[in-house]
């Protein structure tokens, strides 16, 4: 057993098995914080398009428009992250509020014991004027 | 002193430690406070974007008919600000809200500037000087003057 001790062999190998999961934790962890903030930018970003599209919308529709633009901005932004569309307030007539809310649901890499399981819920909104003339 | 200077066991513990304290770390916590303040700019600007959208719709119509000026009623300057800050989720989760500084009007291009800015010292530590973003967003005025008129 002291030999074994004092036998110094493939002492780098065990210590990278040691550290080698913990490093490739803390890279996972560092990567699924980055999607999660681009998902969340991308959000607000696809609800500000929407709610801008929706906005300049003439003769009624506008809620579809906004939902419709939001929705294919998210969907081009972060595939991965199912984007959804509300529309919270529908605009439609000149001067009225148009509010839209995208909420993306961004895959959980780090599967790991003791960490948080489940995607992660993350939204962006955004309030237009309605525009007419 | 020398035998100490010379010795080289817990070099690699001294070495690690220094490499954490002074250079991992600080890196670490630039990388978040750039990122914070990026966010912040980018809700700034989107904030003076959507509120010069909303401004440009207060426009004087009868004042512009008349004489080709545009100028803005008195509910532009609440408008933009209310929109504004409608659109801050970020930094209203902060507690901190965009002001609209100013707003101007150039007749000849028919564009509006609403002016905005935000104090985001809160997100960082007190240490730091005051922090202001500051920003502005361009709107087109669209309008017709009525032919009959």
């Amino acid at each position: 057993m002291k030999r074994f001790h004092r036998d110094k062999r493939a002492s780098e190998l065990t210590e990278a098995a040691l550290t080698l999961p913990i490093v490739l934790l803390v890279l996972m962890a560092i990567i699924q914080f980055g999607i999660v903030v681009y998902g969340s930018q991308m959000a607000k970003e696809a609800a500000r398009h929407g709610a801008r599209m929706g906005s300049v919308v003439q003769g009624g529709g506008a809620a579809a428009v906004a939902a419709s633009a939001a929705y294919q901005f998210a969907q081009s932004a972060l595939p991965i992250g199912h984007p959804q569309v509300q529309i919270l307030a529908p605009g439609g007539v000149v001067g009225t509020e148009l509010r839209v809310r995208v909420t993306y649901q961004v895959p959980n890499l780090v599967g790991f014991p003791g960490l948080p399981r489940g995607p992660y819920r993350v939204f962006g909104e955004a309030t237009a004027r309605q525009e007419g003339w | 002193m020398f035998r100490l200077v010379r010795d080289q066991r817990g070099y690699s513990l001294s070495f690690w430690t220094s490499f954490f304290t002074f250079l991992l770390v600080p890196m670490l916590w630039m990388a978040i406070g750039i990122g914070r303040y990026s966010i912040a700019a980018a809700e700034v600007q989107e904030a003076a974007d959507l509120a010069a959208l909303a401004a440009v719709r207060d426009v004087n119509i009868r004042q512009f008919e008349a004489s080709g000026v545009v100028q803005f009623t008195g509910a532009a300057y609440g408008r933009a600000a209310a929109y504004a800050n409608m659109n801050t989720d970020y930094l209203a989760s902060q507690g901190i809200r965009v002001h609209v500084v100013s707003i101007s009007v150039d007749s000849a291009t028919r564009t509006v500037r609403v002016h905005c800015a935000a104090n985001i010292s809160r997100l960082f530590p007190a240490i730091f000087p005051e922090i202001v973003v500051q920003r502005t967003g361009i709107a087109e005025v669209r309008m017709r003057v009525s032919p009959q008129r």
